[in-house]
């Protein structure tokens, strides 16, 4: 198993990035190692055992928990809504959403831009999923690219305004 | 009353070239879930599962049902946008296959245990069983059939909770997790094992068949006290 845990690369220049190495590893690599000459003296169990490596290439951590220590959290009530932005400001997004596809009732509501952003680039016209879950004390908004996901009929849907195209209105004054 | 499982299934005339469509047909939601499986991978029989381990359910589509399988607590479902809201979006995509050609029927399953209700074989032998039915093994159950209104048909069994033979028998395990609090409440629970079963033929409005069917299997559940 490999139980090397990596450093991040942010803030630490490329030639100074370390890495956490099991014994297993490094004997993998050096089969002459040993673990008197290189571990300080100790002689503890292999896979108890790390030393730091210099390790230039960009790295990731490598973590493996075991299922039952992951507990997911649970939710009550659940409600998706899609959106679409109309603009976007400095520190603001503002965005129509469908709040009943049914009925076809859209808000203009307005949220933080760094929000949205969990989105992916804003402009106007991206197609938003806004996923929010809620349980007693607690509620989790989360914004989503909606391009593949969002039904966009309802905010194309322009039949609404069939009548202004009566031919009368067409005609020049 | 503890709900253990739920399944929704949407039945329909076989989907001949499903295996080409099928992953198409989820793959918008896949960045919300959190695992994909694929099984029998461009046969026709091809079976993709969407696991969202938050929702605590998975949603499974092949060339003949759409289904979604919850684990444990089953809440949120009332709304057209809410919990099943991915689930009816990838039936709406089915929908518009050239291949499909209909509904053949919707299925409701839902496991729940009362709690310390004739946990027992003998008390519950004692409680619902005649003399006439002769003592047997050491597992007991009643299975009521009947047909709730037109084209609508129901079926309700229950009988102790056995927490070694039932978690098996019924899979109950939607996420094979055997450490985690689901198992320790499906080892610790004690009661009367009910699984209700509700199902319809052809539906036009899908979303509003579930709702029913769902109210109608808890409306079966709470009979048994």
């Amino acid at each position: 198993m490999n139980m090397s845990a990596i450093l991040t690369e942010s803030g630490i220049p490329k030639e100074e990035r370390w890495r956490l190495t099991s014994y297993e590893d490094v004997a993998a690599q050096d089969p002459d190692t040993t673990l008197d000459e290189n571990y300080f003296g100790h002689t503890a169990r292999p896979m108890h055992v790390v030393r730091l490596m210099h390790e230039p290439r960009i790295a990731t951590f490598q973590l493996k928990f075991s299922e039952s220590t992951l507990v997911a959290e649970t939710w009550e009530e659940y409600l998706n809504i899609d959106a679409r932005v109309l603009e976007v400001g400095d520190d603001w997004v503002r965005m129509d959403c469908l709040l009943d596809r049914e009925s076809k009732y859209f808000e203009e509501r307005v949220f933080e831009r760094l929000l949205v952003e969990g989105a992916g680039p804003l402009h106007e016209g991206k197609y938003v999923l806004i996923r929010i879950r809620q349980r007693k004390g607690k509620q989790v908004v989360t914004f989503h690219d909606g391009g593949k996901c969002v039904r966009k009929d309802a905010f194309e849907d322009y039949s609404m305004f069939k009548d202004l195209l009566d031919e009368e209105l067409q005609k020049p004054l | 009353m503890k709900r253990l499982k739920t399944e929704i299934q949407i039945r329909f005339d076989t989907v001949a070239d499903m295996s080409w469509h099928a992953r198409s047909i989820l793959a918008p939601f896949r960045q919300f879930a959190t695992n994909i499986q694929i099984l029998h991978i461009n046969r026709p029989e091809e079976r993709v599962l969407l696991e969202f381990a938050e929702e605590s359910h998975v949603i499974i589509l092949d060339w003949n049902m759409l289904a979604l399988v919850s684990q444990g607590n089953f809440s949120g479902w009332k709304k057209r946008d809410g919990l099943l809201r991915f689930f009816f979006d990838a039936f709406e995509k089915t929908k518009d296959l050239p291949s499909y050609s209909g509904i053949e029927s919707i299925r409701v399953l839902t496991w729940s245990v009362l709690s310390d209700h004739y946990a027992e074989v003998s008390s519950f032998r004692e409680k619902y069983f005649s003399e006439a039915v002769p003592e047997g093994d050491e597992d007991a159950a009643i299975v009521v059939t009947g047909v709730w209104e037109e084209n609508c048909t129901f079926e309700l069994r229950f009988g102790p909770y056995q927490s070694k033979s039932d978690p098996e028998r019924h899979n109950l395990y939607v996420f094979p997790k055997r450490n985690d609090p689901f198992a320790q409440l499906l080892d610790s629970l004690r009661g009367t094992l009910i699984r209700a079963e509700v199902s319809v033929k052809g539906e036009s409005d899908v979303f509003k068949a579930v709702v029913d069917l769902l109210e109608k299997a808890e409306t079966l559940t709470r009979r048994i006290k």
